[in-house]
């Protein structure tokens, strides 16, 4: 009885509209005949979806370790100043930019005449033992997913730092203390005692760097449009445009094996870490 | 306590059950009976756009260039009471009023000034009027505004007359007394912008701007408390326009209003606003037309003036039911006024029905077109499904294999049996792998150009345009060739003649061509930069934005450029490519821009050498379909929609609205004897666009197609077989790419590559 109004929510909100996604997987759109796999194999087989998977699998398995490791090596680095409020501020900058300013930035930065060509230009003919620089359409060449990368770092990782401080003040000091006493370094308090004591924010962290990479689509599509570079073509990429192509059944059957693996990888992740 | 909680969880699953299953809904209601219905009413000859309702139910009609006329309460008319074209010096009138008696005053631009002060202002771009008064027996005399409270050069834009023959006037800023006898001005009160309606009841005048209403007694001389109700309506509910009148004598603290929405009844100093007839199924709501006047008569019924000579009764009709019992959805992505006029026609002949037209991107709410899809889509998903859509800018092909269109075959085949239709241009779209028609277009645009002929004497294919443009460009050095301000220009006059030659039958691209045409335009845009340095062609760009919109452009304003462009900017470019978009103004229009520009280099003798002609581009036989229709499969009433489908498709339908909308760009009629009846139609407004009755007295020549060129256009009729749809993936990946072919940074071969490789993305989705 406690649990039923919260319950309800949740069923009504998304275990209901889930089932009729799922349900919709077997049917065909239009003219809901029942198609039984035939929507998974259309998926399976389709050579949009095997490019948009290699490429957020691609993204994801260089954006969520960088995110992960660069925002830990500050968080350590911050941990002991006694200024990391202001500075932690600061990081959290990137996250209170709109996407419309951030999307703006990035392409007065990465354009063929913008900031980072002009300044490569420009060094390149100041110094001459340097071949000359030919300006690079980066969001148009094999370029492309290093600047979405860099993108997705500048505007998470402020928030993961704040995640990882937080960790870092629930380890019990004085154990930290001991190990020093006891003649520890650095690394072996890092090995020993830090890192077994951030593994519960380990998962948290990975899964939601994890959901971060599915979120920064709407960066991508404003900067590169529907059907971009096509190392950045991602998943997201291709559900939106089946939706304006009515392809409704496939974007159900794509939606739940999107779940499945999330769910697996979530699932997977916590095994480890326990 | 237990039992409680069992009973809430029993309420709470109660509760589901019934939002679930829709408990509580009707099933079949009663519809009350009564509602406002409207007839046209038939005028007196003349081109007339406002009229002054009198108290006794008679009225005058006006129009800027057209003389007062009476009518009386019976609908007779003597013809013209007035005549405001003697005085020579009037070079154009911009505001009239006119009393009951039939005295008039208006507001004018002279020929020449006598005025030094104003003449000043004048030149320096600043418009100020003169003012003319007419008695009630016809006597002119000059009005000349002054006094305190009144600056010199202020315009007077809304006039109007108190029943007892008091002048009123509005400027931007204030509202004044104007004694039309001395000229004496006396000001009022402020306003936050320009009034633009005065209604007197007793000694109380309500102006109206677009956002306040202003209560003035008149025997005290101070303005009352003003009314928010009021207020918040007049925001709401003045585009478009909004008219206003008192009721009659028995009711005089009732005020009416007429816009796009409805008629609106409001009690003087109350707070609500009632609506007594929807704007949907009534003229009203005409999107093409202004309510510029509205008259409450004894009976009560009502009279509305609109813009564009056409006049309206509504009534109410008791064997009417108060709203429709059935509904006809209509939706397109953007507005469509042929799609909207022909709702209106349909609900006339159906009065059981309503026509609800929705619009996608409403022009208002900036939604784009990505959007507006989206939102489509999820409406076809929940299951709320149009029975009428308007294809254009929509993936035809995509919507009629997931099996939303209904197949047309059954319903166009009588029309193409007995030849109707231009066979050629239903069957362009045919949908090759179905072997089914799912959409019509009910107008098309056929692709010209327009110059010299020496430069153009090749099949006027691409590289015969580009081989023309390099003639010119010998002969004239500097300047521009063609009408292009950016490279997205050159793209847009060409992309539709070449674009489907494109694609083979299984959708796969040509590179080969798509190459070929981005090394033409290039060249064709570099031949067009040519003809100016930096500066020159910044200052050509900024000279011509004026009436140039680029980032909101698409073909369609391409298109109407061709004609504007051409008559306005004759003698600066040497060839024109565009579309033809209107027989009869477009005809004309030719010949116009034609003479135009003969006139203007009359010195080098090209009277007879400045021609046009079809333009074939890559694919050859183009026409662009537009106001394609297609009917939803899962549309909830199947014959209502079928029954629109013919009204589209009928000689009526095609014919009146060239009749009552003779400037608009629609596009060619696809009925033979329409399109033939159309160019035949003997109306002066045709000839308005090229200023057949130029106020400043300079009449152009205007000329009236040929039977050769009538049969000319006929004959490019019957050839267009080949469709260009605007809208497609392939189009804006093209169009995006051929930007930065054009720009240099890439070259025709990798903006081709680099369309196939998007597309190719495209086609694996």
């Amino acid at each position: 009885m406690f649990l039923l109004p919260g319950f309800s929510g949740v069923m009504i909100f998304y275990l209901l509209p889930f089932f009729e996604v799922v349900r919709r997987s077997f049917l065909k759109s239009g003219n809901g005949a029942f198609v039984g796999m035939d929507n998974y194999r259309a998926v399976f087989g389709n050579g949009a979806f095997a490019l948009a998977v290699r490429n957020t699998f691609l993204y994801m398995a260089a954006g969520v370790p960088l995110l992960m490791g660069i925002s830990l090596f500050l968080s350590l680095l911050l941990r002991n100043l006694l200024q990391r409020r202001k500075l932690v501020s600061a990081l959290l900058l990137p996250m209170a930019v709109p996407a419309a300013v951030m999307v703006l930035t990035l392409q007065i930065l990465i354009d063929r005449q913008g900031v980072i060509n002009g300044v490569l230009t420009h060094v390149s003919g100041k110094i001459t033992a340097l071949p000359a620089f030919t300006a690079i359409d980066y969001l148009n060449t094999g370029w492309a997913l290093a600047v979405v990368v860099c993108s997705f770092l500048w505007k998470n990782t402020g928030y993961m730092v704040i995640l990882w401080l937080a960790g870092l003040a629930a380890l019990p000091k004085e154990v930290e203390e001991a190990a020093q006493v006891d003649g520890a370094n650095r690394w072996q308090s890092w090995h020993y005692i830090i890192r077994p004591g951030l593994s519960g924010s380990f998962f948290t962290i990975g899964m939601l760097s994890v959901l971060q990479i599915f979120k920064s689509y709407r960066e991508v599509w404003m900067v590169a449009g529907s059907y971009p570079q096509e190392h950045i073509y991602f998943l997201q990429h291709l559900l939106q445009n089946w939706y304006l192509k009515l392809e409704f059944d496939r974007m159900a059957a794509l939606t739940v094996i999107m779940s499945l693996v999330l769910l697996a990888v979530c699932l997977l992740l916590q095994k480890r870490l326990e | 306590m237990r039992i409680k909680r069992h009973m809430l969880l029993q309420l709470i699953i109660c509760a589901m059950c019934a939002a679930l299953s829709g408990c509580g809904g009707s099933q079949e209601e009663e519809i009350p009976m009564g509602r406002y219905a409207d007839r046209e009413v038939k005028l007196p000859p003349g081109t007339f756009d406002y009229m002054h309702p009198c108290p006794d139910g008679s009225y005058y009609l006006y129009g800027l260039d057209t003389e007062l006329t009476y009518v009386d309460a019976q609908g007779e008319s003597k013809g013209k009471d007035r005549s405001w074209e003697n005085n020579a010096n009037i070079h154009a009138k911009y505001e009239v009023g006119v009393a009951d008696n039939g005295a008039s005053v208006f507001a004018y631009t002279p020929r020449f000034w006598n005025d030094e002060e104003l003449e000043a202002l004048w030149i320096a771009g600043d418009v100020r009027y003169l003012y003319y008064y007419v008695d009630e027996k016809g006597q002119k005399q000059a009005l000349e505004p002054h006094g305190e409270g009144y600056q010199k050069g202020t315009n007077l834009n809304t006039f109007a007359f108190s029943p007892e023959g008091e002048l009123y006037a509005a400027s931007d800023h204030a509202v004044y007394r104007v004694n039309v006898e001395t000229g004496e001005v006396e000001s009022l009160f402020a306003t936050e912008k320009q009034v633009k309606s005065m209604v007197f009841t007793g000694d109380v005048m309500l102006a109206a701007d677009d956002g306040k209403a202003y209560f003035y007694d008149r025997a005290e001389g101070k303005l009352l408390d003003g009314n928010g109700a009021l207020d918040t309506f007049l925001s709401s509910h003045s585009t478009g326009g909004l008219v206003m009148a008192a009721g009659d004598s028995e009711n005089e603290q009732i005020l009416y209003m007429g816009c796009r929405t409805g008629l609106y009844r409001y009690i003087w100093g109350g707070s609500v606003i009632e609506q007594i007839a929807d704007g949907q199924m009534t003229a009203l709501g005409d999107t093409q037309r202004s309510p510029r006047a509205l008259q409450v008569l004894d009976n009560g019924a009502f009279r509305v003036m609109f813009s564009g000579n056409y006049m309206v009764e509504m009534y109410y009709d008791e064997t009417l039911p108060a709203r429709p019992a059935k509904e006809l959805t209509v939706y397109s992505l953007e507005e469509n006024g042929w799609i909207r006029y022909a709702g209106q026609l349909f609900q006339k002949e159906h009065p059981d029905v309503l026509v609800r037209y929705e619009t996608g991107m409403d022009g208002d709410n900036a939604v784009s077109r990505e959007d507006a899809l989206r939102n489509l889509n999820t409406r076809l998903l929940a299951g709320d499904v149009p029975d009428v859509i308007v294809m254009d800018r929509m993936d035809i092909e995509q919507y009629a294999d997931k099996g939303m269109l209904r197949e047309l075959d059954g319903i166009l085949q009588p029309y193409l049996d007995d030849g109707i239709l231009y066979q050629n241009i239903v069957e362009g779209m045919r949908m090759t792998e179905k072997n089914k028609i799912y959409s019509v277009p009910m107008m098309v645009y056929l692709p010209l150009w327009l110059g010299e002929k020496m430069y153009l004497d090749g099949e006027d294919s691409l590289e015969d345009i580009v081989a023309g443009m390099e003639k010119a460009r010998q002969k004239h050095p500097e300047g521009a060739i063609l009408y292009t301000l950016y490279p997205k220009d050159v793209l847009l006059q060409t992309m539709p003649v070449c674009l489907p030659a494109w694609t083979g039958e299984d959708g796969s691209l040509d590179v080969e061509k798509l190459t070929a045409y981005y090394q033409a335009v290039r060249r064709m845009w570099e031949i067009d930069c040519a003809g100016f340095d930096d500066a020159g062609r910044e200052a050509w760009q900024k000279n011509n934005m004026e009436w140039y919109a680029p980032e909101d452009m698409d073909m369609a304003d391409i298109g109407f450029n061709f004609q504007y462009a051409a008559q306005q900017n004759f003698g600066e470019t040497w060839l024109q490519l565009g579309f033809l978009m209107t027989p009869q103004v477009g005809m004309t229009g030719i010949h116009v821009t034609k003479a135009n520009m003969a006139a203007d280099w009359q010195e080098k003798e090209l009277e007879d050498t400045v021609t046009y002609d079809a333009y074939t581009g890559q694919a050859g036989n183009v026409y662009w379909a537009r106001t394609i229709v297609g009917l939803c499969e899962q549309g909830k009433e199947p014959e209502l929609a079928e029954a629109y489908m013919n009204l589209l498709l009928s000689d009526p339908m095609m014919r009146k609205w060239w009749l009552d909308k003779p400037r608009n760009y629609s596009g060619l009629a696809i009925r033979k004897d329409s399109l033939g009846d159309i160019l035949d139609i003997d109306n002066i407004e045709f000839g308005q666009t090229m200023g057949f009755k130029d106020p400043t007295g300079v009449n152009h020549p205007n000329f009236w197609p040929t039977e050769e060129e009538k049969q000319w256009l006929y004959q490019m009729m019957e050839d267009a077989s080949c469709c260009y749809r605007p809208g497609t993936m392939l189009e804006e990946c093209a169009m995006e790419v051929g930007v930065r072919v054009l720009d240099g940074e890439l070259t025709p071969e990798e903006g081709a590559k680099e369309v196939e490789r998007k597309m190719a993305i495209a086609m694996e989705e």
